[in-house]
């Protein structure tokens, strides 16, 4: 296998020039921003002059990778454009000083360059080994492990492992492993479709009964609407169809659980050890998200407050941003993101947000089918469908549409794991839909085909989608 | 269409949904969505608000009611327990209510110091503490109005639950536990006077003529056309009475036969020379009070006639029956908002305001010399009152107390009293009896007095 090779200063040049409209807009909306933030005080204006050169490093990168490997520029265009967006927020808020944005933007940059260096490098041989998806069991039973030993609780979540100075959100790659474990696994031809479906299951409700225990319940929401999104698209017909049955039924009986265990506790007056406790905690959690979402004034004060300091925020951002410094909604540079930058930038700003969401989702999701391997089809899909969600749910849980869960959206929230592996998560898709790759895309394994496999469906490579 | 178009139309169709509904909710386009311009307009008011030092509230003489703590913008109300209600609050998450909701506008508009507008009120804080304390826990209100003016000197409420401005929160929490607990009593709640109220139907047999009904009381008073006879309190059978003694003895019976002579259309032009059946709006409420339109039935009449039946008013609306007949017939507008300061200006001044005429000079002065013995035997006697230090002006106390019956077996009752400076009113809502309000207006009497000197 031929190792990754560094373009030439020709290709450079080229691959600069090919870039140079996508960067350009990117700088004239680098300094857009700017003036936003020059109008926001001194100190947004500041930080962000700080922050303007690692920012243009860092988009232009992706841009320039993506003109030299023949990847859509488009996608490359709506991650700058979110990653700017995201950083001028977060000047204006305050909350995370200037070096931390710098190190995050320069560990997501080299995290997904070294990520796709190694998919190169190694993905031919691993790919075709049968122990790949066990390994990325291992993986997150190993994160899991992790969490549960030497994992630090915030909010009563434990969702975080400080090594050093630093706090990692080990959840975040969580998402990676479950995204490589469905794309082996739902693509492999080999395995009859039940097979497929009921290990890709498992896998879910495996990670579903780790989520619960560390109380992390919006990676939860967030690795359903992903699985349910890839059984749809890889899975044929009724097996499709039986999946959102299925996981429409599964919700129904888990909220129809989820109240009576509450309501047995309740009764009981004290909760019990053990498992009972761990189902209560989580029933009780979601019990209160929705009794919030649907009256948060009922406890204006209380757990309803940072709803209500939201809908404050969105009523009061008005087209470009408001000037009322005196709304302070907590938690503003992560959950409850969306409200802040409608806020402080605008609604036109945020209606442009939620649009370059779904531009990311459609070009990476058509970039990614370019790919000649039924898995990089199915990741490069899982990948912008997460990327996808990872904004669908904020936004509508700020706006009270449904109950608010901590996911934070990706390139606009403060998180650096979050923004690592979101950046590799678009990378890899940029990469599985590039034409000009180093590497070819890994052939399909060579096995022999199930007979009870179905074939009318869209396993036949590359997939029909 | 592939499945993957599918699938994007289906998220493209959910963005357009969410874009829209979150521009709905944001109200970018007035006009689109009236409740949610109203939540703008609340949130941007609310958000505006927050860069004003808030105008702090005084009494009359210039004490402070509410005060901003250094390096705070929100004003403390200095004595929660007797100034909750009258105060409010102005909380973008809770509402608005009290002084605070009615004069938000000038306490929370910044002026050129970026300070609110400072509010004076009528109240005199003294007598509105010693108000407050009279009531000790009990649902109910004291009223002191100003007889030449108006004005009022005190207003203390008090409700089932506590209540706290300076903790909200807490207080309407536990307020929203308990029905009926989330209003000020004294202003809002509308019950039958009782037999405080036969003075409406002695003013309009005065008015009618019928100086000196003799009538012998045998106990019980069976109006035409029923068979539900009306008794006096405890069954008593007080013989023959004219109206001095009637109103002295708080007889039903002669009441009620009092009402059907003075008949249904009289009585009801009394009651709404009363303005009882109008809305009142003041400066910092709307009084409210019914008497059921009009008296369809003997029996309708015989029941309003001693203050029960259909007549509903509130205790302020009480007080004011009695100040007009302390001000020989003028009813005087009660008000609590005096004037406004902001820098140099003076503003805002309410004025003296009179609301009706609802009795002679003649009816009044009858009136009054009808409710002296009545005054004296509740021990609001001259010489009671003397020996309590109250100067002589003060000393001459015209009263009449009663006990309503109110839905649900409730007895709410009454205390009114004037002299020739302010008229008092002690309402208690679930009290036992009248009898044990004597001694508390005797004790008010004598603290207004101090504040009567220094007027």
């Amino acid at each position: 296998m031929s190792a990754v090779r560094i373009p030439s200063c020709v290709r450079l040049r080229t691959s600069v020039r090919a870039a140079a409209p996508h960067l350009l807009a990117l700088a004239l909306l680098q300094v857009l921003l700017a003036l936003l933030a020059l109008q926001k005080g001194q100190a947004a204006f500041s930080a962000l002059m700080s922050l303007y050169l690692p920012l243009a490093a860092a988009v232009g990168t992706f841009c320039i990778a993506c003109a030299a490997f023949g990847a859509d520029l488009r996608l490359a265009l709506c991650t700058g454009v979110l990653q700017e967006i995201g950083a001028a927020l977060q000047c204006i808020l305050g909350a995370v000083s200037v070096r931390a944005l710098t190190a995050q933007l320069a560990v997501s940059v080299c995290g997904a360059l070294a990520l796709c260096a190694a998919y190169e490098r190694w993905s031919a041989r691993l790919l075709q080994a049968p122990w790949l998806p066990w390994a990325a069991c291992g993986g997150t039973g190993a994160l899991y492990l992790a969490l549960l030993v030497l994992g630090t609780t915030v909010s009563g979540t434990r969702a975080w492992l400080r090594i050093g100075g630093l706090s990692v959100q080990l959840t975040e790659f969580v998402k990676l492993f479950a995204l490589l474990f469905w794309a082996l696994v739902l693509t492999d031809g080999a395995r009859s479709l039940r097979h497929r479906y009921l290990l890709a299951l498992g896998f879910l409700a495996a990670n579903a009964a780790a989520l619960m225990l560390i109380n992390e319940l919006g990676t939860l929401l967030l690795l359903c609407l992903t699985f349910a999104a890839l059984c749809a698209l890889t899975l044929p017909g009724r097996f499709g169809l039986c999946n959102a049955l299925g996981a429409g039924g599964a919700l129904g009986l888990g909220a129809l659980a989820a109240a009576l265990v509450t309501r047995a506790a309740d009764a009981m007056g004290t909760v019990p050890e053990g498992l009972f406790y761990m189902l209560w905690r989580v029933c009780r959690k979601v019990a209160d998200r929705v009794a919030i979402a649907a009256d948060p004034g009922a406890d204006a004060y209380g757990a309803g407050y940072q709803a209500l300091a939201a809908r404050r925020a969105v009523l009061l951002g008005g087209a470009l941003g408001s000037r009322y410094k005196a709304v302070n909604v907590p938690v503003g540079e992560s959950d409850y993101v969306f409200p802040v930058l409608i806020l402080h930038m605008g609604c036109l700003f945020a209606a442009a947000v939620v649009f370059v969401f779904l531009l990311t989702l459609i070009f990476g999701a058509r970039g990614a089918l370019r790919s000649a391997s039924a898995f990089e089809q199915a990741a490069g899909v899982g990948c912008s469908v997460m990327i996808f969600c990872s904004m669908l749910v904020p936004v509508a849980g700020s706006l009270g549409f449904v109950p608010m869960s901590g996911i934070p959206m990706s390139f606009i929230a403060a998180g650096g794991t979050a923004q690592l592996t979101a950046s590799m998560m678009v990378w890899l898709t940029a990469l599985f839909g590039a034409s000009r790759r180093a590497v070819p895309a890994p052939p399909a394994p060579a096995r022999k085909e199930c007979a009870a496999c179905q074939t009318d469906s869209d396993f036949v490579i590359p997939i029909q989608l | 269409m592939t499945r993957l178009d599918r699938v994007l139309a289906v998220c493209t169709a959910t963005v357009l949904l969410l874009t829209f509904a979150f521009l709905y909710t944001c109200s970018l386009l007035p006009g689109l969505a009236p409740k949610a311009d109203s939540q703008k307009r609340a949130a941007q008011e609310a958000a505006r608000r927050q860069t004003v030092t808030e105008g702090e509230i005084f009494d009359k003489n210039g004490a402070f009611l509410t005060q901003v703590e250094e390096g705070k913008s929100t004003a403390v109300c200095l004595y929660p327990q007797a100034l909750s209600w009258l105060v409010g609050y102005n909380d973008p998450a809770m509402g608005a209510a009290g002084l605070r909701a009615v004069c938000g506008s000038e306490l929370f508009t910044a002026r050129s110091d970026g300070r609110g507008a400072a509010l004076y009120t009528t109240l005199d804080l003294p007598l509105q503490l010693f108000a407050a304390s009279l009531l000790d826990g009990r649902e109910g209100s004291v009223i002191v109005l100003d007889n030449a003016t108006g004005a009022i000197r005190a207003l203390a409420s008090c409700g089932p639950t506590a209540f706290d401005v300076n903790h909200l929160s807490d207080s309407l929490a536990a307020a929203n536990q308990q029905e009926g607990a989330l209003y000020r009593r004294g202003t809002y709640e509308t019950d039958p006077p009782g037999s405080a109220g036969k003075v409406i139907t002695a003013a309009a047999a005065l008015a009618d003529g019928i100086i000196d009904l003799s009538y012998s009381d045998t106990g019980s008073f069976t109006p035409l056309g029923t068979s539900s006879a009306i008794h006096n309190f405890a069954d008593q059978t007080l013989g023959r009475l004219d109206l001095g003694t009637a109103l002295l003895h708080s007889s039903n019976t002669y009441f009620a036969h009092l009402g059907t002579l003075v008949g249904s259309a009289q009585l009801a032009k009394q009651a709404e020379a009363f303005l009882i059946g109008r809305d009142i709006p003041l400066d910092f409420t709307t009084l409210r009070s019914s008497y059921g339109g009009v008296f369809a039935t003997p029996a309708q009449l015989a029941q309003a006639a001693f203050g029960q039946g259909k007549l509903e008013i509130t205790p302020l609306h009480l007080a004011m029956i009695y100040q007009s007949i302390a001000a020989n017939g003028e009813m005087r507008k009660p008000y609590l908002i005096d004037h406004y300061v902001s820098g140099k200006r003076v503003y805002g001044a309410s004025g003296v305001k009179t609301l009706a005429r609802p009795i002679s000079g003649a009816t009044a002065k009858k009136l009054r010399e009808l409710l002296h013995p009545v005054a004296e035997s509740y021990g609001l006697d001259e010489a009671a009152l003397k020996s309590a230090d109250v100067p002589a002006p003060l000393s001459t106390v015209w009263a009449k107390s009663g006990t309503a019956q109110c839905p649900g077996g409730r007895l709410h009752c009454y205390l009114a009293a004037s002299n020739s400076a302010y008229t008092y009113l002690i309402s208690i809502n679930n009290g036992k009896s009248s009898a044990d309000l004597y001694a508390p207006m005797k004790a008010l009497i004598t603290a207004s007095a101090s504040g009567w000197d220094k007027k």
